[in-house]
């Protein structure tokens, strides 16, 4: 499950204070992305997470300066949603943004590459229980 | 609708399981912005470094990456992040 908009939001909201930033996004592009990235997976969960980067990756002002912090943090973060975790050289994700914002990437091709960089994780707590 | 004005989904509907489903996202979705995990947190770091220093300019980018003068590049021989 894709998360809501207004969880993204705080959640966003929630990392930019961490970062000392002011959490300047824009609401309509990221709901866009949402509405796209939903298309994108058509119901199916492994594809989420790559989804989701791809439909953010080609609205490359949704999080303002934290774009590329977002970008990674919510495609591993859906990986995990869907008990999958992404293994991944940061500049090889950075290089799929350039070209998405080229237009000269394909979603299926970026699902190609996500889904042989996925595997399944034992479900586990995140956080970590504290003892 | 209970007596605050609330409406609530019956218990057992479809609609309290999606209730269910959405707040259990929301809590995994908070706790991981709240407390990203390490290695995770530093990839997203460089990346959002990366995207603010050259923002829309690919050319200049590809150029950097070509003559191996990328600040991610020097990130290569570190092993994936999981």
């Amino acid at each position: 499950m894709l998360p809501a908009l207004d969880d993204l939001l705080e959640g966003f909201s929630r990392y930019a204070r961490r970062r000392g930033r002011e959490p300047v996004c824009d609401a309509k592009a990221i709901g866009g992305a949402l509405r796209e990235a939903e298309r994108l997976a058509q119901g199916n969960e492994p594809d989420e997470p790559v989804a989701l980067f791809y439909a953010l990756a080609r609205r490359p002002r949704a999080f303002g300066g934290l774009q590329g912090d977002m970008l990674v943090l919510l495609a591993v973060e859906q990986a995990r949603a869907v008990d999958l975790e992404l293994s991944f050289v940061p500049v090889e994700l950075d290089i799929h943004i350039i070209r998405i914002l080229r237009r000269e990437m394909t979603f299926l091709e970026l699902r190609g590459w996500f889904a042989a960089r996925l595997a399944s994780i034992a479900r586990r707590p995140w956080p970590p229980e504290k003892r | 609708m209970s007596k605050s004005g609330a409406i609530r989904a019956l218990p057992g509907s479809p609609s309290a399981a999606r209730d269910e489903a959405r707040a259990e996202r929301r809590s995994k979705l908070l706790a991981f912005f709240d407390d990203p995990p390490p290695e995770t947190l530093a990839a997203a770091n460089a990346l959002g470094r990366a995207r603010e220093h050259y923002g829309d300019d690919t050319d200049r980018e590809l150029a950097d990456l070509d003559a191996g003068r990328h600040a991610l590049q020097s990130q290569r021989s570190k092993p994936a992040v999981r």
